[in-house]
């Protein structure tokens, strides 16, 4: 079966694509990004405006929020946030709107998905006078940026948005720095929910110390889960991570779940596209056997591992309409010297061209 | 009879992986002896309580259409028919074949995003279709079920469903007679199409066979078939699971729909929350007799026990390496007890600081270690107790003149399990061993069980495969038990939504806990394991509308503690008459990781600005010791 990204657009020389594209008569640019505690939300606009005059660029900011702040961790996120909000305020680019996302509801219940997509919905005729859209991941959690970009892949398709494009400043290091904690249950993410009842094959894209969230995810989805193939990152830095998340959950993988060993997929770190084929192609090829057999199938997805690998996996959600189950973390604990290693990291964002000009055929 | 490797591995949760028989044999119908016929017979509100893990879910699931079919063909080939027993007391299953079926409904976020589902607009009339057809498609699947299995007669495509009267003002749906199949047809494009519109994007049409109505028709619309027809099919009973899943204001408005007269039991699952006043699933203002609650908590410890032992037994037969231990009276055997007594070289120090200390204290006994290579426990045991009683004594406020006028101190089977604790801890011995205390620790919650005697039944496997006894020391049970508490508190914080204040709380009460446990003098024997907070303190916590931060972070700490079992909460009366005070206990596998006795009883009032404190940081004991120490300890007798 076919596949829209077979042929896609990625690059790492972010500044020189930006430089090129905003040099281009009526060029203009908004960018997307959530502000919360993760500094790396600035560091896209950075870039391009190191290279574009900043009259051609616009953000739309989602202030990330959390419901109780009386917490010390909470309250240090916010001041991170209030400094990363007041640092790109100050940038020069000019701000289309900025607006909170509550992340949680009244009822303790993830809202953050639903909430941004509409404050982004809300300002479509806004987004529509920009020649390129781009979301910026870096800073965004999963349950925002899988709906927004699902919703902004649709409007494109509609010709409401003229280039999408996606842009990730991954960091190991820092990724390492911050602590998930307080899970609530797993469920389905907001536009991506299973529609009916079906047998599922489960592809949670892993890394280390995940038990809780697995065990969360595989409760949710036991009653009709017919195989699981966790997915991990090879190549990847270092190369041996694949082996530390396996002995990281070894019990979880081998004793609880009693996932064969066989079942393990291996998958690009530093290309979403890789593991967009290989869930794309496993998908297709359980849905050619199994459904026979125990009739209608589908592949759940679980991205609990970087940005890149999850938002490859993203885009096999989109394409094939696949179901995101998945947990949300309620806090974020960072190590004090977080700040210190940010500054002093060189952070290089990548470049994803999701739609638009290089995807026209005629 | 098939096997598994380790039979306690498995929850009932775990049906649908489950070979039936196997099921069958691991089913323990405890909780179904609390149900009677007319739950199934009388069409009423059946309201089923209880924490995280009493069995709320398991009783529904027993009653969905393919564990049910399952059963009444397997009811015969099973050596252990007991289940089947117990369904055919209840009236499902007869000569006929099954009687009644559930409509098992997870409350879950496809029901409660509907309320989101038009921005800002509170929607129960989306919730109310959706139910519909939820409910009228899981009876349609459970005919073809029963078809299929040719518990009915496969006519069902002969069937014509009819119309609800005009009068009813009914749904489009039920306006208009259907054959059956057409019926699911429909029924399965309207499902589908709800899922769209969950999947949907801001500005995306509803889709056009989405109708909301003011109303759930289905209870009428199936009571209405079921009267018209006479097919033999059986009664559906609906199994709505996770009631607190929902937003408050759609618990309400079904709980409207779920209370108005109906021709179908409905039965609701719901979890027990921290706010004995925030019922989730309030039943004032409905007729007596038409909700019959059922609060699966409410077992008393022996009975709880009595069930845990029904469940060894039956996991232990299905294991396949522990399948000669037959009884639980086997199995008990394998739980050694603690040795008799100590080498006097390990003992001498320890003890001989005790004598000291009782000298000291003035006792009037002269008192000694015997001279002999090994010293019994049981002389040990008796020595911690001396220095209780005397330390007692010497805090006595009243003195006496005359020493001889003294009255002796009383000790009790308390002050003897404080001594025992004591005694473990200074000479480094197991504490936690035996049936009993893997029993209390399961914290009345059978998952818990499970999990714990799962560990030890892991290690019996891995020693009767090597052909070795299977029998675990008093000391590999103590490490054991100490294992699966310490992965239990180290999951607290990922495991809870507002698990990092959770524990943070934690932390600072069994600080609290071990020192007042801990004292000389045992004041609280055994030891001191919860705290305790007044009715009114709830209330006013729960009243206050846009409460203030750390109020509402009190307020979903501590439900979402009590939610997840790391609390549970007994309800006391004490003082003034009508005074009512909630006693939150800790979970007992968090007493033994923080080294605290099993047992109930000690527990300390706090005011709810020191929780909040103690919620968001760690609050030094010396800050509140005092304080705390000037405030009576309060403690119950618990039978």
């Amino acid at each position: 079966m076919s596949s829209r990204w077979s042929d896609y657009f990625l690059t790492h020389q972010f500044s020189e694509f930006w430089s090129e594209r905003l040099a281009q008569a009526d060029a203009s640019v908004c960018l997307i990004v959530a502000i919360g505690f993760d500094p790396r939300c600035r560091t896209a606009l950075k870039h391009i405006l190191a290279v574009a005059p900043p009259e051609r660029v616009s953000f739309i900011g989602l202030r990330l929020r959390s419901s109780v702040d009386s917490l010390e961790s909470t309250r240090l996120a916010n001041e991170s946030g209030d400094q990363n909000l007041q640092a790109l305020s100050s940038s020069g680019a000019t701000a289309v709107a900025i607006g909170d996302v509550q992340l949680q509801d009244a009822m303790g219940f993830p809202s953050g998905g639903r909430t941004a997509l509409n404050f982004v919905a809300a300002r479509m005729e806004a987004l529509r006078k920009f020649r390129h859209v781009v979301v910026d991941i870096s800073g965004m959690p999963r349950s925002i940026f899988y709906p927004l970009i699902s919703f902004l892949c649709s409007r494109a398709d509609q010709g409401l948005v003229q280039n999408l494009h996606v842009v990730v400043s991954d960091s190991a290091q820092l990724d390492a720095k911050i602590h998930l904690s307080e899970f609530g249950d797993a469920d389905y993410m907001h536009t991506f929910r299973l529609a009916g009842k079906k047998k599922l094959v489960w592809l949670p894209v892993i890394a280390s110390r995940e038990r809780d969230r697995i065990l969360k995810i595989f409760n949710q989805l036991k009653d009709d889960c017919v195989e699981i193939c966790p997915v991990l990152s090879f190549p990847a830095d270092p190369l041996r991570k694949p082996d530390d998340v396996l002995i990281d959950n070894n019990d979880v993988l081998f004793k609880e779940l009693a996932v064969s060993s066989a079942n393990l997929l291996l998958c690009d770190e530093q290309n979403p596209f890789d593991i967009y084929r290989k869930i794309l192609g496993l998908h297709d090829y359980y849905v050619d056997k199994l459904s026979i057999l125990v009739g209608e199938i589908t592949t759940v997805v679980s991205p609990l591992s970087s940005r890149l690998l999850s938002l490859g996996a993203l885009l096999a959600a989109i394409e094939r309409k696949l179901p995101v189950s998945y947990v949300e973390a309620g806090t974020y604990n960072l190590d004090p010297d977080t700040m210190q290693l940010y500054q002093n990291i060189d952070l290089k964002p990548i470049e994803i061209w999701l739609t638009g000009e290089p995807y026209k055929t005629d | 009879m098939a096997s598994l490797r380790n039979a306690f591995k498995y929850t009932l949760a775990d049906r649908p992986t489950l070979d039936t028989n196997l099921f069958l044999h691991l089913y323990c119908p405890t909780l179904l002896h609390r149900l009677s016929p007319e739950d199934f017979s009388v069409p009423k509100l059946v309201v089923l309580s209880g924490s995280p893990g009493s069995g709320k879910s398991s009783v529904l699931r027993l009653f969905q259409t393919d564990s049910l079919v399952a059963l009444y063909l397997n009811r015969r080939k099973s050596s252990d028919d007991v289940v089947v027993e117990v369904l055919r007391e209840l009236g499902i299953f007869d000569d006929n074949g099954i009687r009644y079926i559930g409509l098992y409904i997870q409350c879950d976020s496809n029901l409660r995003d509907l309320s989101n589902a038009e921005a800002g607009q509170v929607n129960f009339k989306l919730l109310n279709a959706l139910l519909d057809i939820k409910i009228v498609l899981a009876y349609l699947r459970g005919l073809r079920q029963l078809a299929a299995a040719k518990l009915i007669r496969n006519t069902l495509n002969d069937v014509r469903f009819v119309a609800l009267p005009p009068d009813e003002t009914p749904s489009p749906l039920f306006a208009r007679e259907y054959s059956f199949e057409e019926l699911e047809t429909e029924c399965g494009k309207i499902e589908t199409d709800f899922a769209s519109l969950l999947n949907s994007f801001p500005g995306d049409p509803v889709p056009a066979s989405i109708t909301p109505h003011a109303r759930v028709f289905a209870f009428s619309y199936l009571g209405q078939q079921l009267a018209h027809q006479n097919l033999g099919w059986p009664s559906p009973v609906l199994l709505l699971d996770d009631f607190q899943e929902l937003y408050q204001d759609q618990r309400d408005h079904l709980h409207d729909e779920l209370k108005r007269r109906a021709a179908v039991p409905r039965w609701v699952a719901v979890r027990k929350y921290v706010y004995e006043l925030e019922r989730l699933l309030p039943v004032e203002g409905a007729r007596v007799g038409d909700v019959r609650e059922i609060d699966l908590d409410d077992s008393k410890p022996p009975a709880f026990r009595k069930f845990l032992e029904n469940v060894t037994e039956r996991r232990l037969r299905l294991t396949e390496a522990l399948q000669h231990m037959l009884t639980i009276q086997t199995f008990r055997e394998q739980l050694r007890p603690a040795v008799e007594a100590l080498p006097l070289a390990r003992v001498q120090e320890p003890a001989g600081k005790i004598l000291s200390r009782l000298q000291e204290l003035g006792a009037s006994e002269t008192l000694s270690l015997p001279q002999q290579p090994e010293i019994p426990l049981r002389f040990l045991h008796d020595l911690e107790k001396h220095l209780i009683l005397a330390e007692r004594k010497a805090q006595r406020e009243q003195r006496y003149i005359l020493p001889e006028l003294e009255p002796p101190e009383p000790s009790d089977a308390k002050t003897e399990e404080a001594a025992r604790l004591f005694m473990c801890h200074r000479y480094d011995l197991p504490y936690y061993f035996g049936f009993d205390f893997l029993s209390v620790a399961a914290n009345r919650n059978v998952e818990q069980f499970l999990e714990i005697a799962g560990e030890y039944a892991e290690k019996m496997i891995f020693r009767t495969e090597v052909n070795r006894a299977a029998e675990l020391s008093a000391r590999e049970q103590d490490e054991l038990l100490r294992a699966s508490a310490r992965r239990y508190y180290e999951r607290i914080e990922q495991r809870f939504p507002r698990g990092y204040t959770i524990r943070q709380f934690v932390d600072n009460l069994v600080r609290f806990c071990r020192a007042v446990t801990d004292r000389p003098n045992a004041p609280i024997a055994p030891g001191v394991t919860g705290f305790g907070l007044t009715g009114d303190q709830l209330r006013d916590a729960r009243a206050v509308d846009g409460a203030s931060d750390g109020i509402r972070l009190f307020r979903e700490t501590l439900a979402g503690a009590v939610a997840g079992n790391v609390f549970s909460i007994k309800k006391i009366k004490q003082g003034q008459a009508g005074s009512q005070k909630f006693v939150f206990y800790l979970n007992r596998l968090l007493c033994v990781r923080f080294g605290l006795p099993l047992g109930y009883g000690g527990w300390q009032r706090l005011p709810v600005e020191t929780i909040v404190r103690m919620m968001t940081g760690p609050v030094p004991a010396e800050e509140w010791g005092k304080k705390w120490q000037a405030q009576p300890l309060e403690l119950e007798d618990v039978e």
